[in-house]
């Protein structure tokens, strides 16, 4: 297998390979599940396992594609892939973690607390500064959000299980 | 209803207060939309689409056509005052728009700009209201082989034309099919793959998958590099006149731009970004000043934006008169009309004729409100982009959130929004083309019914897939369209042989 170009390992294609091959094992479940939990009819009355089936095999045919493109470098994009490092990393990682934060806490005590949360820590990893500054962003930016959804437009959010 | 009794009942619904401050206000928000680097119309559209179910379908389809021909003319502004595309269909327009500002045009440029998405948005809007109620009267003699057909090759001509490679594209589209199998199917009612989650007997839900990829995703590509934006000369109001030569450049411009643009605005794939390509080829192909051609030509900002505007307005004929989103906004528009039981198609002129021309109407409406604000306006647009990123992104995260949530009031929809964001993300670093995702999820149970609805038509006959004529015009199109590059590659790689000199 050649993965290295020009003496380094080259992450886009590594990358591709990888979802070449959640794409195999994902087709390869999900066409099996199909096979076994669902009918398949008759060519007159197809079942609801044909499509599922043929789905399965689309995306066999594709992650196979991809392994083999990128095994042979038949691919013509190629490159790093710039996943970022240091603060870049930092604040990827600190809005994926705020965003899963903010679906936890609106779950168990609702949007209102779940959104100021979120809104603080946005604030802060975009723009480190003082807290009290930081504080008052995200409050103003949660509030009315608030204001216009729920207020207004009287959109229903989550209002929290502990409640 | 001919077109012309159509055209004025859907202006008496289009010029309803409640539906002209739709319109008004989607058209606002999408040139906000398209002003903001990355935060294209799919996201957009996607981002308003939960708050368009509470109102009537008419006003919310034509807040959410604003929302997008509204990106078009925006996207176009940040391209000639600071060379930053604020979306897609607006990259051609950097190349000479941003020169003309360079040299002191901007003005004109903006004005050419303007003027050209307004023609060509008028000129569509007269073709959609020819073409569409024809393209609908013929489509009442198809049946679920040609339905199949027409979904089917839509979505691997999509595939075909999506950037990067045929494999990729297959990938996502077929990811999309599968999340569409998910959920209670139609013909049985048989649960599959719901793993004994509740929510997904309902299927996956289309706004947290299109935000998530195109919202969220967005988002964490900012954050991982957080640049500043440049500020923009103020344009003065004298400054928007073009010149008499320039004016004599550009309608003929506008005119090549609008034919092309209509014309592929009908082909699958998102016409309105390749249109503008196609069109600075053209334009530079037949312009007697080709050396100005990436300098500040005034021909290759006229061509592409007419083209930009006529192609998005020709996109609504194959989703109101067939039923076919052929890119992802249309798919969104299509997923609102059908949260409302409208089902697009044939019949959709004729049982909700308010929708069908309504729609349209709005357009023009639409078209005119842009023109009269875009270039007053200018200094405002420009204004947004220095909001600063701390103030923007957490109000898009949050009202990502919200949209998502406010569907169908589940928290697993919040985890299905986090989950496609990392997913968008990931698949965007490795040069996936993600709009044959959002298709495939709306496409693939309108696939599934008519692949078993034929057959079961058919008694099992796979024949009637290709028993007649329509039905063999569009496979052989379709395969055509799959395999014709490849055939034309090798026919090259031939040629190329044969012209080697022997020893």
């Amino acid at each position: 297998m050649k993965l290295r170009s020009n003496g380094q390992i080259n992450s886009v294609r590594r990358g591709r390979l990888i979802a070449g091959l959640v794409g195999l094992l994902l087709s390869l479940g999900y066409g099996l599940q199909a096979w076994i939990t669902l009918p398949m009819g008759k060519m007159s009355q197809p079942g609801a396992a044909v499509f599922p089936l043929i789905v399965a095999v689309l995306m066999l045919v594709s992650s196979l594609v991809i392994l083999f493109e990128d095994m042979r470098s038949l691919d013509s994009e190629e490159g790093p892939l710039g996943l970022p490092s240091g603060g870049g990393l930092y604040r990827l990682l600190g809005v994926v973690a705020s965003l899963v934060g903010y679906v936890v806490v609106a779950y168990l005590v609702g949007h209102l607390i779940g959104s100021v949360l979120l809104s603080v820590a946005l604030v802060h990893l975009i723009k480190p500064g003082s807290w009290v500054r930081t504080v008052v962003i995200g409050l103003a930016i949660s509030l009315s959000a608030y204001g216009v959804f729920v207020s207004i437009l009287g959109v229903p959010l989550p209002k929290g299980v502990l409640w | 209803m001919d077109p012309l009794d159509g055209m004025l009942f859907g202006l008496s619904v289009a010029m309803q207060p409640i539906n002209l401050v739709a319109g008004m206000v989607g058209a606002l928000l999408g040139t906000v939309i398209g002003v903001l680097p990355g935060l294209g119309p799919v996201a957009g559209v996607a981002l308003v689409l939960p708050l368009t179910y509470s109102i009537s379908p008419v006003t919310g389809l034509i807040a959410l056509s604003g929302i997008f021909y509204g990106c078009m003319y925006g996207g176009s502004t940040t391209s000639v005052l600071l060379n930053i595309p604020g979306e897609t269909a607006s990259i051609v327009t950097c190349l000479d728009g941003y020169q003309m500002a360079k040299k002191g045009r901007a003005g004109a440029a903006l004005t050419v700009m303007a003027l050209g998405s307004f023609v060509a948005g008028t000129l569509s809007v007269v073709g959609v209201v020819l073409f569409a109620p024809m393209l609908s009267n013929f489509a009442l003699s198809f049946g679920p082989a040609e339905f199949f057909a027409l979904t089917f090759v839509g979505l691997v001509v999509l595939s075909r034309i999506s950037s990067g490679s045929f494999a990729r594209a297959l990938f996502v589209t077929s990811l999309g099919l599968l999340l569409a199998t998910m959920g209670m199917e139609q013909i049985t009612a048989i649960n599959r793959f719901t793993f004994g989650i509740l929510e997904l007997s309902h299927g996956v839900e289309i706004v947290p998958v299109a935000v998530g990829l195109f919202g969220i995703s967005e988002v964490l590509f900012v954050v991982e590099d957080l640049v500043g934006v440049p500020r923009a000369k103020a344009v003065k109001l004298r400054e928007l006149l073009p010149t008499r030569e320039e004016w004599r450049r550009t309608l003929p411009a506008w005119g090549r731009g609008s034919g092309l643009g209509f014309v592929m605005g009908f082909l699958p794939g998102p016409m309105n970004v390749l249109s503008t390509f196609a069109s600075y080829r053209l334009e530079k192909a037949v312009s007697r000043h080709k050396d100005e051609f990436g300098k500040g030509a005034i021909e290759g900002v006229a061509g592409p934006e007419a083209a930009n505007n006529a192609a998005a307005t020709a996109q609504f004929v194959p989703l109101l008169s067939l039923g076919l989103p052929f890119s992802a906004i249309m798919a969104l528009l299509m997923a609102a009309m059908m949260i409302h039981g409208i089902q697009p198609g044939p019949l959709l002129v004729i049982q909700h004729p308010e929708i069908f021309w309504g729609v349209i109407s709005s357009m023009y409406i639409g078209n005119v409100a842009l023109l009269i604000l875009n270039l007053p306006l200018v200094g405002v647009w420009v204004s947004i982009l220095r909001i600063p990123l701390q103030v923007l992104l957490p109000c898009i995260v949050l009202y990502a959130l919200i949209g998502s949530y406010s569907v169908r009031n589940t928290i697993f929809d919040l985890w299905v929004l986090t989950g496609f964001g990392v997913l968008g993300y990931f698949l965007r670093k490795l040069k996936f083309d993600l709009a044959p995702l959002i298709l495939a999820i709306v496409l693939g149970p309108m696939i599934e019914r008519y692949f078993r609805t034929a057959l079961f038509l058919s008694r099992g006959d796979l024949a009637i897939f290709l028993a007649s004529p329509i039905s063999k015009v569009i496979w052989g199109a379709g395969l055509l369209a799959a395999v014709g590059g490849v055939l034309l590659k090798g026919l090259r790689a031939l040629r190329r042989r044969t012209r080697v000199p022997v020893g």
